[in-house]
């Protein structure tokens, strides 16, 4: 499991480094000490983990974690910022408190190894297992792309729809459609993007369009040129 | 205020004129050139007597000393009280000649015993009323100082037991231990004094500069630890001025500021210069100019109390060294954030 090692003090990070130790299979690939240069890092060594700092001068962890297409799995750690603690408590985020507890530490990791991805067919398109960052003021989100079930356009924002969540996320629906895998996500209309391995079933609405049923029980009504293009690719 | 002020004038010199003329009408009956006399007596004694309390707000009588203010106020309503009486004889006499009984002295001297007595009441009122209210408010304000002393107390305590600042610490010593020993020994000597200077904070309280400094060096030492090369830091302290004493935990607030709000949220870190040295040399008072650059922006005020630290320290200094201390925070225009403290010296 390749590690990133995010802090601005050079102590916090090498105490963290020496902690990983302990870890044999956790391979810790490089250090960053700001938003800028974690960028970078990221980008060239597509780690498995990123242990990130909140409080970085320049650029706060989240705001890192913004700037980012995909993120990889994101274990936080902070000395003492009420702020984040909160956010992290109402979004269920895995979190170190520094300094860091070696039992936590192990505990933290357990749920970050990767279990094999998985290469099931359904419907012929490969679970992916890119995940994205979301937030929504306090709370903030890592989600699995394949968890959402529905995007929908509110002007400047976008509400993402994924297990029994719809926080309304700042964004066009544009800049998603640009973000998500295109082989998973479909534009159903103007206003809507469906996942297409969340779809459970279609109908045929009064005016010769396509409704889909989604998981959850959802039904996205699609526009009268994308459900050709829906037949097309369903085969139907 | 300003109304109850008048309508006290008018009903008190209004009822004490119906009084004289009920009194009046009993011996001599009903007049109207009498009712006019004592409607002309009520309303300069309202415009003679306001005169007097502009004359006594003017001069501030009431802030002297009260063997100093008292003489001047009740010499000041004895002589509206003379004027009073006279404009009394000159008008009975215009309108009702010697049929008035002015020509005699008896009937003078009852008349300005009787004005003597009302008029002097009157400023007795006054000062008591002006005196009690600023009794009130001096007790309001004592109040006041001391609670702000108190939260000042408690929120210098809370700003070194910053948890943010004690956890960061706690991990660059956790990290220390086995990097650098020696050092790991030395941070927490320097987190033990720190946390014995801010307990042994008491709010109002003047400590040399240089115990002070002992402490931001001690603040410092764990800054430097954890920030490193980020945090460059020059001193400039004249001897005459670490002699100096200054309120305790103000420049501990100004370098804590400094570093938090300014050199750590520097990706590249930056320069902190803390200079000390009196001003207006051979003057009769010099005082203590204390500066804290740090390089940086000036940020404006956040919500999660930026400037409470920095409030604090001013009222401390205001309490303590007069309202002639100042403290201002600003940004130079080549990317430097300067707070300069003015301490008075204090005798």
């Amino acid at each position: 499991m390749k590690a990133l090692i995010i802090d601005d003090e050079r102590m916090a990070r090498q105490e963290l480094r020496r902690l990983l130790t302990a870890h044999a299979d956790v391979e810790i690939a490089g250090e960053a000490s700001n938003g800028e240069e974690a960028l970078e890092l990221i980008q060239r060594l597509a780690p498995d983990v990123l242990f990130l700092d909140i409080q970085m001068p320049g650029m706060s962890g989240f705001d890192l974690l913004d700037r980012l297409r995909e993120v990889p799995d994101v274990i936080f750690t902070t000395a003492y910022d009420q702020h984040a603690l909160q956010a992290f408590e109402v979004s269920a985020l895995d979190y170190l408190l520094k300094p860091v507890a070696p039992a936590r530490l192990a505990a933290a990791l357990q749920k970050v190894r990767p279990q094999r991805p998985l290469m099931t067919p359904s419907n012929g398109l490969m679970q992916s297992m890119e995940q994205i960052f979301l937030r929504d003021g306090e709370r903030c989100w890592i989600v699995k792309t394949r968890e959402i079930d529905l995007l929908e356009s509110e002007g400047n924002y976008t509400r993402v729809f994924f297990r029994k969540e719809s926080p309304l996320i700042a964004g066009s629906l544009a800049a998603f459609e640009a973000r998500l895998p295109a082989a998973i996500f479909f534009r159903a209309n103007r206003r809507q993007i469906l996942n297409l391995n969340g779809v459970e079933g279609t109908q045929l609405a009064p005016a010769g369009n396509l409704v889909v049923m989604l998981r959850g029980g959802r039904e996205v009504e699609l526009s009268r040129r994308q459900s050709t293009v829906l037949r097309e690719v369903l085969s139907i | 205020m300003s109304r109850i002020y008048w309508i006290c004038q008018i009903a008190g010199w209004g009822a004490y004129a119906a009084a004289l003329f009920g009194i009046s009408t009993a011996y001599s009956g009903w007049h109207i050139e009498l009712a006019a006399a004592y409607a002309l007596f009520a309303v300069y004694s309202i415009g003679l007597t306001h005169l007097l309390r502009r004359a006594i707000r003017r001069r501030d009588w009431l802030a002297l000393p009260a063997l100093q203010g008292l003489p001047r106020v009740f010499l000041a309503a004895l002589a509206v009280a003379l004027i009073q009486t006279s404009l009394i004889v000159t008008v009975a006499l215009l309108f009702a000649g010697p049929q008035s009984g002015f020509t005699e002295v008896r009937q003078v001297a009852a008349t300005a015993s009787g004005v003597t007595v009302a008029t002097c009441g009157w400023a007795a009122a006054y000062v008591a009323i002006v005196w009690n209210r600023r009794y009130r408010e001096t007790r309001l304000r004592e109040m006041e100082l001391q609670l702000t002393l108190g939260q000042a107390e408690l929120r210098a305590l809370r700003a070194q037991v910053n948890p943010h600042f004690l956890f960061n610490s706690l991990n660059t010593i956790r990290g220390m231990i086995t990097e650098n020993p020696a050092r790991a020994q030395e941070m927490v000597t320097s987190l033990a004094g720190l946390f014995r200077h801010a307990l042994e904070f008491r709010g109002a309280q003047m400590v040399p500069l240089k115990d002070e400094m002992e402490a931001v060096s001690q603040y410092l030492a764990l800054e430097t630890a954890r920030l490193e090369e980020r945090l460059r830091i020059e001193t400039e302290i004249s001897d005459e001025a670490a002699r100096r004493s200054v309120p305790a935990m103000v420049l501990q607030t100004l370098v804590e500021n400094a570093v938090r709000h300014g050199i750590a949220e520097l990706p590249q870190g930056g320069l902190l210069t803390i200079r000390a040295a009196l001003t207006g040399v051979g003057m009769t008072s010099e005082a203590l100019l204390l500066e804290v650059e740090n390089t940086g922006r000036l940020k404006p005020v956040s919500p999660n109390g930026t400037h409470t630290g920095l409030a604090n320290a001013r009222e401390r200094m205001r309490l303590l060294c007069g309202e002639n201390a100042s403290l201002v925070l600003s940004e130079t225009g080549s990317g430097v954030v300067a707070a300069r403290a003015v301490i008075p010296k204090v005798t």
